[in-house]
């Protein structure tokens, strides 16, 4: 048996030269280049052209599994929005995802101007039972709806929330998705069809191809699509975190993939037609 | 013969529903403080809903570790993790240890566990995507350009990766699953219907 063939045949090494090809890249990155997809381009050129002061609504419906995908996406936004003087608004109304800690912890973990208060020019308006009817409720009456913030304070006593009476007072609504494709239908249904407010994605790499037609369609504005699309919105924003820095393990991993898949193309027609000339 | 409960209820989600249906296509003051009303009942019948599920949940568990019922070991753990969050999340300092429970121990395992499949995925691609059938070619091929197309490299190497990888998820792929969600709108939209005529019983429990 050939070395490739030991190699294909025993799953360990395989493994181990992923996870060394991987870890290697994330400890010391090689900075191969990254190109903005038009996907990604869409939300940048839209939200450039949204003034400052306007409110943008993100539907932080993630779970601690999907987080590591789409959290630089997340943190990106965030950033961004602070530099450009955007307020920022999240809630999350799916039974199923644990947003409410997680957008804590990254207004813990973003290194915040001091000149940008909490309550001020970002929000965390906690969760909201009722899924999509709840969704519904808050884009016909938010202060009526979401009565409370995260922490417990009543939503009248927040200045950023003060203006913000329906949908309508939203700029750009951006959702964040948890595990399976079901997600953005109800950001279109409740948000984009009847307010006409523009709605963009971030979902895992897993579930894009499920939420392509919807932005082939126009009715989403662009996809941040897993790790990938939250280091070109780095890229385009000129901020550059974590997504930035995982691009390397990830290039590695998917060119090391393809070489296994084409290797083991060849070993399998190698032993195949060694078989059938004996 | 009908059921006058079954007839209640049955009423009760046709009348719903048609509020709901025309809330969404007319503009019209009543029908926006109806539909309003309605939806308001939603967020406490949601929580209530959560919490009866996890009673029912630790009933549930609870019986089968009273009869010793096959890995009636995990579900001890289950309950035991399912009461140390509530009690946690109820008490104070909340943010401090249900924070640590959730960010430490839970997104941790979570994690891994996606994680994990990356391993899984690899050996599972150059096993089974191999040169043989029209079929199986043409999964490879697709699969082949999809992951070149993703991997961020791609298209410093080869500008046509972006080209080929776009086609394959605007085109071929957008058809599949523009199939898919207008069929499964549809089986939704006749399901309501069904439910709004009376025709409809298995969600009522019937």
């Amino acid at each position: 048996m050939s070395l490739v063939g030991k190699i294909l045949r025993d799953y360990r090494v395989v493994y181990v030269i992923l996870l060394v090809l991987v870890a290697a890249a994330l400890v010391t990155p090689l900075g191969l280049p990254l190109l903005v997809s038009k996907e990604v381009k869409t939300i940048y050129d839209h939200l450039e052209s949204i003034p400052p002061g306007s409110n943008i609504g993100v539907g932080s419906d993630f779970m601690f599994e999907t987080f590591p995908e789409m959290g630089d996406s997340f943190r990106a936004l965030f950033r961004y929005c602070l530099k450009k003087n955007l307020n920022f608004i999240c809630i999350n109304t799916d039974v199923k995802a644990q947003g409410n800690p997680l957008v804590e912890q990254v207004f813990r973990e973003v290194s915040i101007p001091k000149e940008k208060k909490y309550g001020v020019d970002y929000v965390n308006l906690g969760f909201l039972p009722g899924e999509e009817a709840a969704l519904a409720n808050f884009a016909k009456d938010v202060q009526g709806t979401a009565v409370r913030d995260a922490r417990g304070t009543p939503i009248s006593e927040l200045p950023i929330m003060k203006n913000v009476k329906t949908m309508k007072d939203f700029a750009l609504w951006f959702g964040f998705g948890g595990v399976t494709g079901d997600y953005p239908e109800r950001y279109l249904r409740q948000i984009q069809v009847p307010y006409k407010i523009g709605v963009a994605y971030a979902c895992q790499a897993g579930v894009a191809p499920t939420i392509k037609p919807y932005v082939a369609s126009g009715q989403l504005l662009g996809l941040l699509s897993s790790v990938r699309g939250g280091a070109e919105f780095e890229l385009i924003t000129g901020m550059l975190g974590g997504g930035a820095v995982q691009m390397d393990s990830l290039s590695l991993s998917h060119m090391f993939m393809l070489l296994v898949i084409i290797a083991g193309n060849i070993y399998w027609f190698g032993t195949r037609s060694g078989r059938e000339n004996r | 013969m009908i059921n006058a409960k079954s007839l209640l209820v049955q009423s009760i989600v046709a009348i719903t529903m048609f509020v709901m249906v025309l809330d969404f296509f007319f503009v019209d003051s009543t029908v926006q403080y109806a539909a309003k009303s309605l939806g308001d009942f939603v967020i406490p019948i949601s929580a209530v809903a959560m919490t009866l599920g996890g009673m029912v949940l630790a009933l549930y568990y609870a019986g089968r570790i009273r009869k010793k019922s096959q890995y009636w070991q995990y579900h001890v753990f289950g309950i035991a993790a399912m009461l140390t969050t509530i009690v946690v999340g109820l008490l104070p300092p909340v943010e401090v240890v249900f924070n640590w429970i959730n960010i430490t121990v839970i997104s941790t395992i979570g994690i891994s566990m996606i994680a994990i499949s990356a391993f899984f995925m690899l050996s599972a691609a150059y096993r089974g995507l191999r040169l043989g059938t029209v079929e199986s070619t043409l999964m490879l091929l697709g699969a082949f350009f999809v992951t070149l197309g993703n991997a961020p490299i791609s298209g410093t190497i080869w500008e046509g990766s972006q080209a080929v990888l776009a086609w394959i998820m605007d085109v071929p792929n957008v058809a599949g699953m523009r199939g898919v969600n207008i069929a499964v709108g549809l089986g939704v939209f006749l399901v309501a219907l069904r439910m709004l005529l009376g025709r409809e019983k298995s969600v009522f429990g019937d």
